[in-house]
């Protein structure tokens, strides 16, 4: 399959899975907004944290909100965060089309990277990615596939 | 290194939105989620969450994610006991880093934020946002350092 590399329009939505269970990334019951922790890097984040960009007429080869929170592999399932390209640009977050065979969409913050997890930048980035940039969660969808 | 006290009381000038969100002075408190409700049952449920990382402690899920260390689980402890015990203070969330640490989240919101991040090595640091960008970061001691406890 050929790669992606259309560049990301500043209005495309993209999508962030928050695991589910067990990491109080998100309560929906607390606080409509997720924790920080939801954009932290862990340590297979080398490369920087990845999102998705939505399917959109524009680019019906991405993937739903339902089908990203499917290639997460943790049984509990996931939440989705919704977020708009041009606000992480506007906010002086970088992306990189990254993408993969079962996710043309794939990108990364490749400044929101493991090695550079505990640096000022990176945590004021996370706070603005969670209390500022986020537009909504989308409800807990399955892992595996839809 | 700051004390428990020193570091909430923001006696530089500095002030502590989790603090003064529980005496409901805050101008920032509308902008918050959660007011701390400092009930035992609120204050068990998050002990209780720290005991059940326990069982599954620093293990890797299926995404690479870590769940807290037993050295971030036992500091979390030790400081979640000294915010109940000296100032009552229910924080608005703890949450599973993903590498291992913890984040005790006193107040979240996005006019302020204020942290006691514990890593997967058991050290403390305080992180106080305003508008999403940091201005107060610095190491803690550990509460048995603190002649009150």
């Amino acid at each position: 399959m050929a790669e992606h590399v259309d560049p990301i329009g500043d209005d495309e939505l993209l999508y962030r899975r928050i695991l589910a269970k067990d990491t109080n990334s998100f309560d929906p019951t607390r606080d409509t907004r997720p924790s920080a922790k939801a954009f932290h890097p862990n340590s297979r984040d080398v490369t920087g944290i990845s999102l998705s960009r939505a399917r959109s007429e524009a680019h019906p080869e991405f993937l739903t909100a339902e089908q990203v929170a499917a290639r997460g592999r943790n049984p509990a399932g996931y939440y989705v965060a919704v977020l708009r390209a041009g606000d992480l640009r506007a906010a002086g977050i970088r992306l990189e089309v990254r993408p993969e065979p079962e996710d043309l969409g794939h990108i990364e913050l490749p400044d929101v990277n493991y090695a550079h997890r505990k640096d000022d930048q990176v945590q004021a980035w996370k706070e603005t990615l969670a209390n500022r940039l986020t537009i909504q969660v989308l409800e807990r969808f399955p892992a595996g596939s839809p | 290194m700051l004390s428990t006290e020193q570091t909430l009381s923001m006696s530089a000038g500095m002030r502590s939105p989790y603090r003064d969100a529980s005496m409901d002075e805050s101008p920032s408190a509308a902008s918050t989620s959660a007011m701390p409700i400092a009930s035992d049952e609120s204050w068990d449920k998050l002990l209780d969450n720290l005991a059940d990382w326990g069982r599954i402690a620093a293990s890797v899920d299926e995404d690479g994610f870590q769940f807290p260390t037993r050295e971030a689980i036992k500091k979390s402890f030790q400081w979640l006991k000294v915010l109940k015990n000296r100032e009552n203070l229910l924080p608005q969330r703890v949450v599973a880093a993903g590498d291992g640490g913890i984040a005790i989240e006193l107040l979240t919101g996005p006019e302020w934020s204020e942290i006691l991040d514990v890593d997967d090595s058991g050290q403390v640091e305080y992180l106080l946002f305003e508008n999403c960008q940091l201005v107060r970061r610095h190491a803690l001691h550990g509460p048995k350092d603190d002649p009150r406890c």
